[in-house]
């Protein structure tokens, strides 16, 4: 069989497959493939956007490469912590053991871009992307979701940008108090909200906001701050839901209590690629359309709007998939923990002092049927290493399984003891300092462009053992085109807090094989599409 | 942009709609997949040909051919049997341009990754009977290995695409990729597809 034959081969693969994908990447594939296909439509004036990006990103972030690569930046390690665990080459951040920091329970990923969340939400499926978008009503699915709604004010606007290097994408963030749960339950008063596309003045003129929301970080929720060049964490981080732009309907603004449409009028050009998709919050200007769910009316009050919102969840919904702290409204706990075993494993993954697990619902309502994946989180760091579901029909039984999060990973069972020595991971990320980290093993000459770094952190147990590892990864452009170097360094914390920087094959030794270790070679390579 | 030009953008129809639009052999159904698809499938075709030329003619093939199968096909899924049609579009169109020309595309780059998998001799399987065993090893394959097989090899997308649709680096796609290769090489040589 050769490369032809293998090609002619796929094209006779079964059709349901080519149609599970197509369904699974509608429901993956959110703004960023929308982005893509603006690419495709606009492409120099994303050109010229993209050198703006890369130039904001590069700057920042290139601008401590005089600094040699053994010394990591933000770290005052005492000699005695490198003298033993295992061989150290280059001081890590500091860490410490906090006995009051919540570990958590996760279940997804083994690994993640902190950068991007440290876990607490992965994502939604919602009609729309499952293509079965009938049942939804139009103004719903594009612009304002019934998943979490607040009714929220904003308390503070943070002056930094921030940066997500690996989307290319600056944010700014403000703090919101939320001041009534329209929907979802367990939301803390003070949250924090993370937006893009505009400046700091987008919530400015406004008195109060209904925000339909995703919760993206749990606690250690780490960003860049572009302005201070340093990583910072956040507690409870959340975005809009749908399009990753408040102003396409997920945000609706009121003023002296009455809709102010005034705030949609500040959509974003660099966002206005897709028009279909916020004409549904404009149609409250006509409201003539019979099937305008949309919660917001011309001239009506937020009290109507919420009215309006608690009203669209009697709607025959489907499909529905819940993450985090928001529970569906149509099943409850005593739904899902209707036997002994299951009673046990409710208790087990209660929160405690030291830990917290997250959960995701998926669920089809006609058919009543639910999944319930409980995931633990340390510290607000996803863990592969152990996860429960609970699966089955709600009215004929639910069972539940243990099941390992990654195919490198075995299931493993974290004990109150593991998690009172935890060693303070997003610390110690925090405390490094982007400016002065330089890859360990590659050169760059002065003509590469630093394109992204990436910093990734995780929990592993092995034996008896709980070790906190991160990892950073470099990606540099080269002057030939299509031509990349990479690089990456690791840095291993014991449970006492102990830490060291490590070679691949070190870690390997001790924690076994793992995704979070990578297998590039540090040799230029070359792809044919741009990073 | 002005608010009141996006007030006038028409609804897009439900791929029922457009589907009973072929089926009443009316032209405005592909109008309408144009409209609703066109950024996709030129995507899809993009990353096999690297030519905006030819993307564009491959989507008018495209649109003739669900024209000519629609009816008596009555797709379940409108975007996966139209994404079917214009990989194959592309693909042929791809061989074309590889016979006069070395073509630097995503499909290049995605054969590149098996270059050690698939064996360098030909066999005589048929390729229906090929489809079938790729089928089983694909339904075998864990959800994400299963995503990340049919995004690489069957749509060519780059990696980092995929590892972006997947919200996971590009060094965990690509140890997935590592472990695809492996089974699929165990899979074939079970097979006897290497003799």
């Amino acid at each position: 069989m050769n490369k032809q034959q293998f090609i002619r081969g796929l094209d006779h693969i079964d059709a349901d497959l080519v149609d599970s994908y197509i369904i699974k990447r509608q429901q993956l594939q959110t703004a960023s493939a929308r982005r893509r296909a603006a690419v495709l439509r606009y492409g120099a004036m994303a050109a010229c956007l993209c050198i703006m990006l890369t130039a904001f990103i590069a700057i920042p972030l290139m601008s401590g490469r005089d600094t040699p690569p053994d010394v990591l930046p933000g770290v005052d390690t005492p000699a005695d912590t490198t003298t033993q665990f295992p061989a150290q080459t280059t001081a890590p951040p500091p860490v410490e053991v906090d006995p009051n920091a919540p570990p958590a329970v996760s279940f997804v990923e083994s690994s993640l871009k902190l950068t991007g969340s440290t876990g607490a939400v992965v994502g939604s499926v919602t009609p729309e992307q499952t293509g079965n978008s009938d049942s939804f009503v139009a103004a719903l699915q594009e612009c304002f979701y019934v998943q979490t709604v607040v009714e929220a004010k904003v308390t503070e606007i943070l002056p930094h940008v921030y940066l997500d290097p690996i989307k290319d994408k600056t944010y700014h963030v403000i703090k919101l108090h939320i001041t009534d749960v329209v929907r979802g339950e367990g939301h803390p008063e003070e949250i924090y909200f993370r937006y893009y596309g505009y400046d700091e003045h987008l919530f400015e003129g406004h008195d109060t906001f209904l925000f339909s929301l995703y919760q993206i970080g749990f606690e250690n929720y780490a960003t860049v701050n572009a302005t201070e060049g340093k990583v910072e964490l956040f507690p409870n981080m959340y975005k809009v839901c749908g399009y990753d732009d408040p102003t396409y309907g997920s945000v609706i603004a009121f003023t002296g209590g009455v809709l102010d449409t005034s705030f949609w009028e500040k959509i974003s050009p660099e966002i206005d690629t897709f028009p279909e998709y916020y004409r549904n919050c404009l149609q409250v200007e006509h409201d003539t359309l019979p099937s305008n769910d949309y919660p917001a009316r011309l001239g009506e009050s937020i009290e109507q709007a919420k009215a309006r919102v608690l009203e669209n969840l009697s709607k025959n919904i489907t499909h529905y998939f819940e993450i985090s702290l928001s529970n569906p409204d149509y099943i409850s706990e005593e739904d899902i923990f209707t036997t002994d075993e299951l009673k046990e494993i409710q208790s087990y993954v209660a929160p405690t002092e030291k830990s917290v697990f997250i959960y995701t619902f998926g669920s089809h309502y006609a058919r009543k049927t639910a999944t319930v994946s409980y995931q633990r989180l340390i510290n607000g760091f996803v863990v592969s290493q152990q996860t429960i579901i609970i699966e089955g029909r709600l009215d004929v039984g639910m069972n539940a399984k243990h099941v390992a999060g990654h195919h490198f990973d075995t299931y493993t069972e974290f004990t109150e003891n593991d998690l009172s020595h935890v060693p303070n991971i997003g610390e110690a990320i925090a405390a490094i300092d982007l400016d002065a980290l330089t890859p360990p093993h590659i050169n760059p000459d002065s003509t590469a462009t630093l394109t992204g770094c990436e910093i990734t952190g995780k929990y592993k147990k092995v034996g008896d053992k709980v070790y906190g590892i991160i990892m950073v990864e470099w990606l540099y452009t080269l002057a030939e085109p299509h031509t990349y170097l990479r690089d990456d360094l690791y840095y291993l914390y014991d449970s006492d807090g102990n830490a060291s920087m490590v070679e691949r094959d070190e870690l390997e030794s001790i924690i076994g094989k793992d995704s979070i270790i990578n297998s590039f070679s540090y040799e230029p390579f070359w792809v044919w599409v741009d990073y | 942009m002005k608010l009141h030009e996006k007030r006038r953008s028409p609804t897009p129809p439900s791929d029922a709609e457009i589907i009973e639009l072929y089926w009443q052999r009316n032209e405005d159904a592909i109008r309408q997949t144009d409209v609703k698809y066109k950024s996709y499938l030129y995507t899809v075709a993009y990353n096999i040909l690297h030519d905006s030329g030819d993307c564009d003619e491959c989507l008018n093939d495209t649109y003739l051919g669900a024209w000519n199968a629609i009816p008596p096909t009555r797709p379940a899924v409108l975007k996966a049997f139209l994404t079917t049609i214009v990989r194959r579009v592309a693909i042929n169109r791809y061989k074309l341009n590889s016979r006069q020309r070395r073509v630097p595309s995503e499909l290049t780059d995605s054969l590149s990754d098996l270059e050690n998998t698939l064996p360098s001799h030909p066999s005589d399987a048929e390729d229906g009977q090929l489809g079938r065993l790729l089928s089983d090893f694909i339904r075998g394959l864990p959800e994400r290995q299963r995503y990340i097989f049919m995004g690489r090899y069957y749509l060519c997308e780059p990696i980092a695409n995929i590892a972006a649709q997947l919200s996971v680096s590009r060094a965990t796609v690509n140890k997935e990729i590592a472990a695809i290769k492996a089974a699929l090489r165990q899979k074939l040589e079970s097979e006897d597809y290497f003799l």
